[in-house]
């Protein structure tokens, strides 16, 4: 059983789909978002409460690698909503997203400059 | 409470949790601002803390929809956070460029 709604298929052969699903996708969408906003509140705290290194530009990369990463993650995560958001009414398999090993390696490059920069301090 | 109920639920609290990341992020750029002096770079991150006030007040709005059962128009503020999200990370990257390291 579905919920009810207005109207349950339009036009163009796409359904309409149970609102779980729907609101499943958007806290998806919502946990990305909350990754980005963390990744862009560490390019800032970087930026401002770090101490400079002696490593001369070493808090400008680590930096610009977190915002870099923010934007990154932010348009996937909304490409990516849109993505399972197309093949839920379409009724396909939902679609991967190269998003993980971004974030994945993305966050290990940020971690070796910030380690090479504490080290070398 | 129907099916949709409890998922609406969880989606409301991950548009709040969402809305406490931004109320951190404008926070660390009002700091910014203020501890970086007032010149008229400074309107940067006051404006990007005015944007993440805004994205902040638009989860709440989302949430309170959520709430009170209207599950349409996430379509936009979807579309919206995002924008502003990336529109501020594209402030931040400016700054960095720009501004005098303490």
């Amino acid at each position: 059983m579905t919920l009810p709604s207005p109207d349950a298929e339009s036009e163009d052969g796409e359904e309409d789909v149970d609102y779980r699903f729907t609101l499943a996708n958007e806290r998806t969408f919502l946990a990305w978002m909350r990754t980005s906003l963390g990744l862009l509140a560490g390019g800032v705290a970087v930026h401002t409460l770090v101490q400079p290194f002696r490593l001369g530009g070493a808090r400008r990369a680590i930096a610009l690698s977190c915002l870099v990463l923010a934007v990154i993650i932010a348009v996937g995560g909304y490409a990516h909503w849109r993505r399972i958001g197309v093949a839920m009414r379409q009724g396909r398999p939902l679609p991967d997203t190269v998003m993980v090993p971004i974030l994945s390696a993305g966050i290990a490059v940020v971690s070796v400059l910030a380690g090479v920069a504490v080290l070398l301090r | 409470m129907n099916r949709a109920g409890l998922a609406a639920e969880r989606t409301a609290l991950a548009w709040r949790r969402t809305a406490v990341a931004a109320m951190i992020t404008g926070a660390l750029f009002l700091n910014h601002g203020v501890t970086s002096g007032w010149r008229p770079a400074a309107i940067a991150p006051v404006g990007a803390a005015v944007a993440m006030a805004a994205l902040a007040a638009m989860s709440y709005l989302r949430n309170r929809s959520l709430h009170e059962g209207r599950y349409g128009h996430g379509r936009r503020v979807v579309a919206a956070a995002t924008a502003v999200v990336v529109a501020v990370a594209g402030l931040a990257a400016a700054i960095e460029f720009t501004d005098p390291w303490p």
